[in-house]
């Protein structure tokens, strides 16, 4: 029989380990071009979703005598050769990890004048500036809706620091740059809903929850 | 549609070298492809199952044997209930005697698996084909699954060093 026509039921069978589909891909032509098909990647991330590894964490490394300056850096949990790497992409950017979470990274620039979303697996990266007035103290990116969209959330003060301000940012990833992003801005009350999104403010910004559709996120 | 015993209503399923194969109607709808036949009112007094031969089709109605939920009657009320853990560990066991199969008859029963969308039985033949594999060697590999190498030295290196972490 031929084997092929069902290559792609055993392939999505393959252990969820990051070495898996790069190792299968080199045994013939086919199985690369399964490996790196759309649909099938989207089918093997759904049936692992429940039990894939932890691949490490990234961490903002605080200054030491002889680097002046934070950095983002990624440390690997796993074992050869399933001990990938996410190197920061960008040399010159000190900076500090605002947030974690759909597979992207959100981080700021050390004197807040900008913001990197990041993609370790792609390695797509998108700039944002600071909002016009909002001295971010923290913030949080997440995937909205299709897999291309994402979200950055900024939470922070005014410049005179007397008030708190949160920002949503909408940007579309990769598709349409074009598109940019759109500052939703709301200078006093604690909760605010938008675009699917409720941010709920806590007193003196100790905590802050974002909430999207019927799932619920949080971060401090 | 024949009726051997009181409730148990039986459907004939006939393979295309000839055999027939009487079961009961619960048991062929472990297939979902044949539910969604009984369902639609397609079946008449024998399905012909295409491209399964009677020796594959009869493993096939010995998985779904066994495999088909013993509480309550029949239909679909009954396939949601979860099996006790002492019941899944005997099934577990019974797979992994069933499984105990050339490699022709595996890739027959994934396609047949797979034809009359059968995911338990999908699931234990495909896991089973992975788990061997697994450890191989590419050339094992492409041997077990009579696949050929296709790539040019060249593309292989490169391939390689992209992803060279993946290799070590």
């Amino acid at each position: 029989m031929e084997i092929d026509d069902l290559l792609s039921e055993i392939l999505l069978r393959l252990p969820p380990e990051p070495s898996s589909l790069p190792r299968a891909s080199l045994v013939s032509t086919r199985w690369r071009g399964l490996s790196r098909d759309a649909a099938f990647l989207r089918h093997f991330r759904a049936r692992h979703r429940s039990h894939a590894p932890l691949l490490g964490g990234f961490f903002t490394d605080y200054p030491t005598p002889a680097h002046r300056n934070n950095f983002v850096s990624f440390v690997p949990t796993l074992d050869a050769p399933n001990r990938v790497r996410f190197p920061f992409p960008v040399a010159d950017f000190p900076c500090i990890l605002f947030s974690c979470r759909h597979g992207l990274v959100l981080a700021a620039s050390e004197h807040r004048q900008g913001f990197l979303v990041w993609d370790p697996v792609t390695g797509d990266q998108h700039r944002l500036e600071e909002p016009p007035g909002l001295d971010a103290m923290n913030g949080a990116v997440l995937r909205a809706g299709e897999e291309d969209h994402f979200r950055v959330v900024l939470v922070g003060h005014d410049e005179h620091h007397t008030q708190a301000l949160a920002c949503v940012g909408l940007r579309l990833l990769i598709a349409d740059p074009s598109m940019g992003q759109c500052h939703l801005r709301n200078n006093s009350t604690r909760c605010f809903y938008s675009d699917g999104i409720w941010i709920i403010r806590l007193p003196f910004l100790s905590s802050i929850w974002v909430l999207r559709a019927s799932r619920r996120y949080s971060y401090r | 549609m024949a009726t051997r015993e009181a409730g148990k209503k039986m459907i004939m399923l006939k393979s295309p070298d000839g055999m027939e194969f009487e079961v009961e109607e619960a048991v062929a709808m472990e297939s979902q492809t044949i539910r969604k036949m009984i369902e639609d009112d397609c079946a008449d007094t024998a399905i012909l199952i295409p491209n399964i031969n009677s020796k594959i089709l009869s493993r096939v109605i010995e998985y779904c044997n066994k495999h088909v939920p013993t509480t309550g009657a029949t239909g679909a009320a009954a396939s949601d209930t979860v099996a006790p853990a002492a019941l899944a560990e005997d099934l577990k066991i019974w797979d992994a005697e069933f499984i105990k199969v050339n490699r022709a008859t595996r890739f027959d029963l994934i396609q047949a698996a797979s034809y009359l969308n059968i995911k338990g039985l999908l699931d234990l033949t495909s896991q089973t084909t992975i788990d061997t594999i697994s450890d191989n060697s590419l050339e094992e590999i492409r041997s077990f699954l009579s696949t050929k190498n296709d790539y040019l030295p060249e593309e292989e290196q490169t391939i390689r060093r992209e992803n060279q972490w993946a290799f070590q």
